[in-house]
């Protein structure tokens, strides 16, 4: 399968271009000059490497609303954003929240740019008839699980891509799916049942849509 | 009220001026002056730092900017524009945000394509037509920072056809061309220029604590037979009548 991911968070991007070793996966910065019809998915980012400033806000939501489009013009079937749980966090620590829980967007221009990214990718989702995945991810990142053990909402690099590669393999029978995920951790507040039980989310897309049984009625 | 307008020089913006200037003090700004201008101030709404100074000292800050293809402009005066006026209203502690877009940035194409009765509180779904989706992510940009600040209060019209007084579709440039043809129908989104125009100043003169919520939108458009969509909350919130129907263009008797 080959996979096409842009350039995004410098983490997330390294651990998805090192350790996805069973796809045949490229790296893109910009998208724009190059023909992509050819891949079979795309890995775009919500995260940025750096996102302090209006500028930085402003250019990264470009690059998300040009990216999309060059995927759905170049007839990419399936295009996943990796989000972050952390646009979630404003909810009280006793809250279990899933993926119906509407995000709590600050001001902080980082958590803002994720938040507005998320909303180009959903109208998109809305638009247009592929496969799109919003994967919320856990933070941080940790390369093994016995590290960070402070961080209740955490995820390991190992996790992670098991998680994508996960996503890229299922056939969804929804056009759009939002997925949360994080390694298992006593009183966890993002709850990742969902992923957890991905197969059945698994199906043909057309089965999810009525279609008339013309056939049926000519025949009478 | 001393009253910063951004983009006082589009389309709309010479009639809000003209609305508010006997009644309130008002900065208008824009990227060039033109000769209606009375104290104007060149400001690009895409530069950070000259909305932040250009907002000194005033109480409400009312937004016409608008740029509707170029995707690099697009983004940055719809979106980025929007960010800037908010970090300024933060920095400055204005309270009185008044926004301005058209109504497809809320009842993008999964609504209008489909229902009736539409109001301004839905959930909005703008698609991803660059004009519509860029100025939503302005409008949730505006939202974040009211929620986030106590003090301020965000008021957002929402617009589409404006006629002129000869009936034409457009601008001053238009005035006095032939009128659109009578009795041909008209998008059931359309308004005069004054009643627009007459709605920001309703809304820049409420008392903001007889607003329901520190967030409100508003359709604005004439009275309409058509149901498509509902202007009766600019009405009830805002007290606002419009004083132009357009019955020309849509009834024959």
């Amino acid at each position: 399968m080959k996979l096409l991911i842009t350039e995004g968070s410098k983490e997330v991007t390294q651990i998805l271009k090192g350790e996805l070793n069973q796809f045949d996966v490229t790296l893109y910065k910009d998208v724009s000059n190059d023909s992509i019809s050819q891949f079979d998915c795309a890995i775009i980012q919500a995260l940025s490497e750096k996102c302090k400033t209006p500028q930085d806000l402003n250019l990264k939501l470009q690059e998300v609303y040009n990216n999309l489009s060059a995927f759905v013009e170049a007839g990419i079937k399936k295009i996943i954003m990796i989000s972050s749980l952390s646009i979630l966090q404003n909810y009280k620590k006793g809250y279990t929240v899933t993926e119906r829980w509407k995000s709590t967007p600050s001001t902080n221009i980082d958590l803002l740019t994720i938040h507005l990214s998320e909303i180009i990718f959903k109208e998109f989702g809305r638009t247009f008839p592929l496969q799109k995945i919003l994967l919320r991810s856990g933070f941080p990142f940790i390369k093994s699980n016995e590290q960070l053990e402070s961080f209740s909402s955490r995820i390991s690099h190992k996790a992670f891509i098991k998680s994508v590669e996960q996503i890229i393999k299922t056939e969804f029978n929804e056009r759009y799916e939002i997925i949360h995920v994080q390694e298992k951790v006593a009183d966890q507040q993002f709850l990742t049942n969902k992923y957890n039980q991905i197969e059945s989310l698994g199906g043909i897309q057309e089965q999810a849509f009525y279609e008339p049984r013309l056939n049926r009625r000519l025949e009478k | 009220m001393k009253v910063l307008i951004l983009g006082s020089n589009g389309m709309l913006g010479p009639w809000v001026s003209e609305a508010l200037k006997d009644h309130h003090e008002i900065i208008e700004t824009d990227l060039k002056e033109i000769s209606s201008n009375s104290n104007f101030k060149k400001v690009d709404i895409s530069n950070t730092d000259e909305v932040i100074e250009a907002a000194v000292g005033v109480d409400a800050i009312i937004n016409l900017s608008v740029l509707r293809t170029d995707r690099v402009l697009a983004f940055n005066v719809n979106s980025k524009g929007n960010l800037n006026m908010m970090l300024a209203a933060e920095k400055h502690k204005v309270s009185r945000i008044i926004n301005t877009g058209p109504h497809f940035q809320s009842a993008g194409p999964s609504y209008e394509n489909f229902d009736f009765e539409i109001n301004p509180d839905i959930p909005p779904q703008p698609g991803v037509n660059l004009y519509a989706i860029t100025k939503a992510l302005g409008q949730e940009i505006c939202r974040v920072f009211t929620e986030k600040n106590p003090y301020m209060y965000l008021q957002t019209l929402l617009f589409y056809n404006f006629y002129n007084d000869s009936l034409t579709l457009g601008g001053r440039r238009n005035v006095g061309k032939p009128p659109q043809n009578k009795g041909t129908d008209l998008t059931p989104f359309s308004v005069r220029w004054e009643d627009a125009a007459s709605a920001i100043k309703k809304a820049l003169e409420i008392d903001l604590n007889k607003l329901p919520t520190r967030t409100e939108t508003y359709f604005v458009f004439a009275d309409l037979p058509h149901n498509k969509f509902s202007n009766k909350k600019a009405k009830e919130q805002l007290g606002w009548e419009p004083k132009f129907d357009l019955k020309e263009l849509w009834d024959r008797s």
